[in-house]
């Protein structure tokens, strides 16, 4: 969006390492990343490629705790300097290095010795973030959506009714396809439209009658036109939240309680309350029995790891292996999910590549799922495996509870904070260990 | 489907709505300890509610000016105006066609991080009044969601 101010704060950025380094002011310091902004993030990019790596990151935003910035965890301030270190070196990438100069002088840390301004970004900046180049775009942008709007119309006729997913996320899908048999029923002539392969196919297999795959830059060009020319004018709907966006309120209370997604989903289809949500079946693509043979699974003695997710950001490394370990040693045999083969791979654990159809089906043979939240958990929400589902903090699990959409079968969820681990890690193998599920 | 003539003056409508905002940003001289906040509605309790917090919207941003922009005949903002620190909050009337500008200009491309749109609906996609209808009040939308005094309200709620 802002890429010119980007680039130069490149330059600016290398520029002051550069300095830094020729006055040796680096050399046995531990480099600590002062905000976690996308000229932060740049900074430690650059950091890296010129060799150096980074103590720490950390932020003034709660809600940004435990996140991760590359390979750090992103801590927060009030637990950072509960201690001070004279080896710190704070680095400042952000338009607020003022205010955070004096914040960490409150501590006792002194500019130009461990305090460094990394890049002089001018506030100012702030008022010009639609300019005139932005704006040329966005007058491209919008011919060019008006242009695929009209190519749509001609391809499936002027009475479409155009829905478009932005989200990438399997999970969200497959929640909407227990309301889109119903929807279908007074709706008949829809176009949905996904930015993946992935979630197209499966909103295919979920019935959603006319579907299509846009590339995302196609589909926010059409969005942005819609929005412009509003909505109900040019027959599209937004089948999604918009909630990355700066307008969208939803997404700002994403992590408040009270706010249900599946309800939310009925909502986007304009059902009434009455209308209950029917779980979809997939087909299963592959032999089961097949995979459980060929890397000699146990049938409801294997427990299936999932430490990837979209939204949520990662558990520790630490967490995953130690957890593997807990779980081999009680004679489970453990697997490792990957969605690609660049992955990684939990220490000690067999790599599976399950495909999305087969999914359920694996798990219920397996017996048991351990995961981050994400999109896999929604496609096992109604499985009889026994369910671990593992949240990163209370907003998250607000924001995404299996058991708030009522999903209790099977399910345990855990809060897990860098603090709890080592209880969580117990917990669950007492789960596992006196579990009835262990024939 | 929306005609050429139509497009074309959607088109003007956003570039309207740019100049006013880059005349806004030079006549009020807007610093980084700035805030603008557009009231695009004319009679709507969200006013209330916006201004109702304004103060302590102001001590939670250490903002030093706050800049209203409101459509004319906004008889809440007439009320309250006068009880308010003038040189801390300044005005900005405009006609309903200018602030729709305004909007769809917004609609396009952040404005920037200190530009809060005090509006439920406006523009498309906010879900605002979506939320309302799960317990959450209005009061805490325009609290949480769109003044974004987060923390505490975030923190303290999810302890319960």
């Amino acid at each position: 969006m802002v890429t010119g101010i980007v680039d130069e704060i490149t330059l600016d950025i290398e520029y002051y390492l550069q300095e830094l380094e020729s006055r040796n002011q680096l050399n046995n310091k531990k480099i600590v990343l002062f905000g976690a902004g996308k000229y932060s993030h740049n900074l430690y990019k650059i950091l890296e490629n010129y060799g150096y790596s980074v103590f720490s990151v950390i932020d003034n935003n709660k809600i940004l705790s435990n996140h991760k910035m590359e390979k750090n965890r992103i801590c927060h301030t009030s637990r950072f300097f509960e201690k001070y270190d004279d080896n710190y070196i704070f680095l400042i990438a952000s338009s607020y290095y003022d205010e955070m100069k004096s914040q960490l002088e409150t501590h006792g840390y002194i500019e130009n010795i461990h305090i460094f301004n990394m890049a002089k970004i001018e506030k100012a900046d702030m008022w010009h973030l639609l300019n005139d180049t932005r704006m040329e775009e966005c007058r491209i942008n919008m011919e060019e959506g008006r242009k695929l709007h009209k190519w749509l119309l001609k391809k499936y006729g002027n009475y479409i009714k155009i829905m478009i997913n932005s989200s990438n996320s399997i999970g969200d899908v497959y929640i909407m396809g227990f309301y889109i048999k119903e929807y279908l029923k007074s709706h008949k002539n829809c176009l949905f439209i996904y930015g993946s392969l992935k979630t197209k196919r499966l909103a295919d297999e979920l019935g959603f009658e006319k579907t299509l795959y846009l590339s995302m830059e196609k589909i926010h060009i059409l969005l942005l036109y819609a929005r412009v020319c509003s909505y109900d004018k040019v027959n599209i709907e937004l089948l999604h939240t918009d909630w990355g966006s700066q307008f969208c309120i939803w997404g700002k209370m994403l992590y408040y309680a009270k706010y249900i997604w599946m309800e939310h989903c009925r909502e986007l289809f304009e059902l009434p309350e009455n209308i209950k949500p029917k779980v979809q079946h997939i087909h299963v693509l592959s032999n089961i029995d097949e995979i459980f043979k060929t890397y000699k699974l146990c049938e409801k003695r294997t427990v299936v790891l999932s430490p990837e997710a979209q939204t949520l950001p990662l558990l520790s490394d630490e967490f995953w292996c130690s957890l593997a370990k807990r779980l081999i040693n009680i004679g489970y045999c453990v697997c490792t999910n990957i969605g690609s083969n660049k992955e990684k791979v939990i220490d000690g654990t067999i790599p599976l590549l399950i495909k999305l159809n087969d999914f359920n089906k694996f798990i219920e043979k397996a017996g048991f799922f351990i995961g981050l939240r994400s999109g896999l958990c929604d496609l096992l929400c109604d499985s009889s495996c026994k369910k671990i589902v593992l949240y990163n903090n209370q907003g998250t699990y607000n924001a995404f509870s299996l058991k708030a959409m009522g999903f209790n079968k099977g399910l345990s969820e855990y809060i897990v904070w860098e603090e709890n681990e080592q209880d969580i890690l117990k917990k669950i193998v007492q789960e596992l260990t006196v579990s009835d599920y262990i024939s | 489907m929306m005609t050429d003539e139509e497009f074309s003056l959607k088109l003007k409508e956003m570039e309207a709505g740019y100049q006013l905002w880059k005349n806004l940003i030079v006549k009020y001289n807007l610093s980084q300890d700035d805030y603008v906040i557009a009231f695009p509605h004319r009679e709507n309790l969200i006013n209330k509610y916006g201004f109702s917090h304004l103060k302590q919207f102001i001590t939670y941003k250490h903002a030093r000016r706050i800049l209203i922009l409101s459509v004319e005949n906004n008889h809440i903002l007439e009320q309250i105006y006068s009880e308010m620190d003038k040189e801390k909050i300044l005005i900005e009337m405009m006609s309903e066609e200018e602030m729709d500008g305004l909007v769809t200009c917004y609609s396009i491309n952040t404005l920037s991080s200190h530009f809060i749109m005090m509006s439920l609906t406006k523009p498309y996609g906010r879900y605002g009044d979506k939320i309302l209808q799960k317990g959450i009040t209005l009061d805490e939308v325009v609290t949480v969601g769109i003044y974004q005094m987060t923390e505490k309200e975030i923190f303290d709620k999810s302890k319960n």
